[in-house]
């Protein structure tokens, strides 16, 4: 386990520091909003919302993968069973 | 943001998502699927998270706001999402695609599925409840000039993790991007995050900063055993940019297939 934990953080980390650079090598301005709703995210928010940030139940894995969900969502399936069956 | 340097960053997360998945021993991950839980209140309205979508599950969503943007006076998107890999063996790719421009015309010169663009999000769970991942929206962008010109892709990176609150619990986030994620007309990347807090894991309040705006929220999944998920809330709380503090709600619904 905590070698696979190790990996995990590892690439954690490599996709990371590939990301910034190109993060921070921007060079051109951000949407200004001149276009109708442009800039205020509402033509993005789709992408958001279709996944998790809207709508966490894409995020859950069907019946043939039970046991093997982590991650947020299954911190708060976890915390709200144990106090269910605490009650 | 350079072409060049989005291409190599999303051309990177396609080969992560394609390695083939290491093992990982499951006596961390938590059982929430062999649960009947399927409603699940969200933990951001407009600002991505760290966790998505993986192999053999899928959702739809829709999202609308007032704008002082168009005749209409409201404007929304449309979208799909899909994942593949295993985010808790090693990592996943969640695919989205959005139509935008739904209810006004006035703005870009689009009407109802003639503009809309892809999102990309490599992601990984960790240790702890927490998640990782890279992403960029807005790319493959498709319609007209206006709109491609006005809606520039926006790549970030975000962490989020799960916090219990004593009986409560809290699923906070907090990211780095640019663009969209960061402040108009300004180059290099900004901060964005979101906090909700969960009453159970059907009801979160929620706010959040895009790196723009300060939203806040009300979520509701409505039934246990069915994966919808409602969130209501209100947006630019600051009134930033000479706008007003706008009505927002969305709506999504997951499903899985395996």
């Amino acid at each position: 386990m905590r070698k696979h934990t190790l990996i995990k953080m590892a690439l954690a980390a490599i996709v990371a520091s590939a990301s910034l650079p190109a993060i921070a090598g921007s060079g051109t301005s951000g949407s200004s909003g001149t276009s109708g709703s442009a800039g205020l995210g509402i033509d993005y928010a789709a992408l958001a919302v279709s996944g998790c940030s809207g709508n966490p139940s894409t995020c859950i894995p069907g019946s043939s993968s039970e046991g093997t969900m982590g991650g947020p969502i299954a911190g708060l399936a976890k915390h709200f069973s144990k106090n269910k069956r605490n009650r | 943001m350079k072409v060049k340097n989005k291409t190599v960053l999303v051309t990177g997360a396609l080969m992560l998502a394609s390695t083939p998945a290491w093992a990982q021993s499951g006596s961390e991950a938590a059982s929430a699927a062999a649960s009947e839980l399927k409603g699940f209140a969200a933990p951001a309205l407009q600002a991505p998270v760290a966790f998505g979508a993986r192999w053999g599950t899928f959702g739809v969503g829709g999202y609308g706001q007032t704008c002082d943007c168009n005749d209409q006076d409201a404007d929304g998107s449309l979208g799909v999402a899909f994942g593949l890999g295993d985010p808790d063996k090693y990592a996943a790719l969640e695919v989205a695609v959005a139509s935008s421009s739904l209810f006004g015309d006035t703005g870009s010169g689009d009407s109802f599925g003639e503009s809309g663009s892809v999102g990309l999000k490599l992601h990984t769970n960790l240790p702890g409840f927490a998640s990782f991942a890279v992403g960029v929206n807005g790319t493959g962008r498709w319609g007209s000039d206006a709109f491609k010109n006005a809606n520039k892709s926006s790549v970030y990176a975000v962490a989020t993790k799960m916090l219990p609150v004593g009986q409560f619990a809290t699923i906070l986030n907090i990211g780095i991007g640019d663009e969209l994620y960061n402040e108009p007309n300004k180059s290099g990347a900004n901060v964005f995050g979101s906090a909700a807090f969960y009453f159970t894991q059907q009801i979160s309040v929620l706010a959040e900063y895009t790196g723009r705006f300060t939203n806040a929220a009300v979520s509701v999944a409505p039934f246990r055993s069915f994966p919808l998920t409602v969130t209501l809330g209100a947006t630019n709380l600051g009134e930033r940019y000479g706008g007003n503090v706008e009505f927002a709600g969305s709506v999504g619904v997951g499903f899985a297939f395996n």
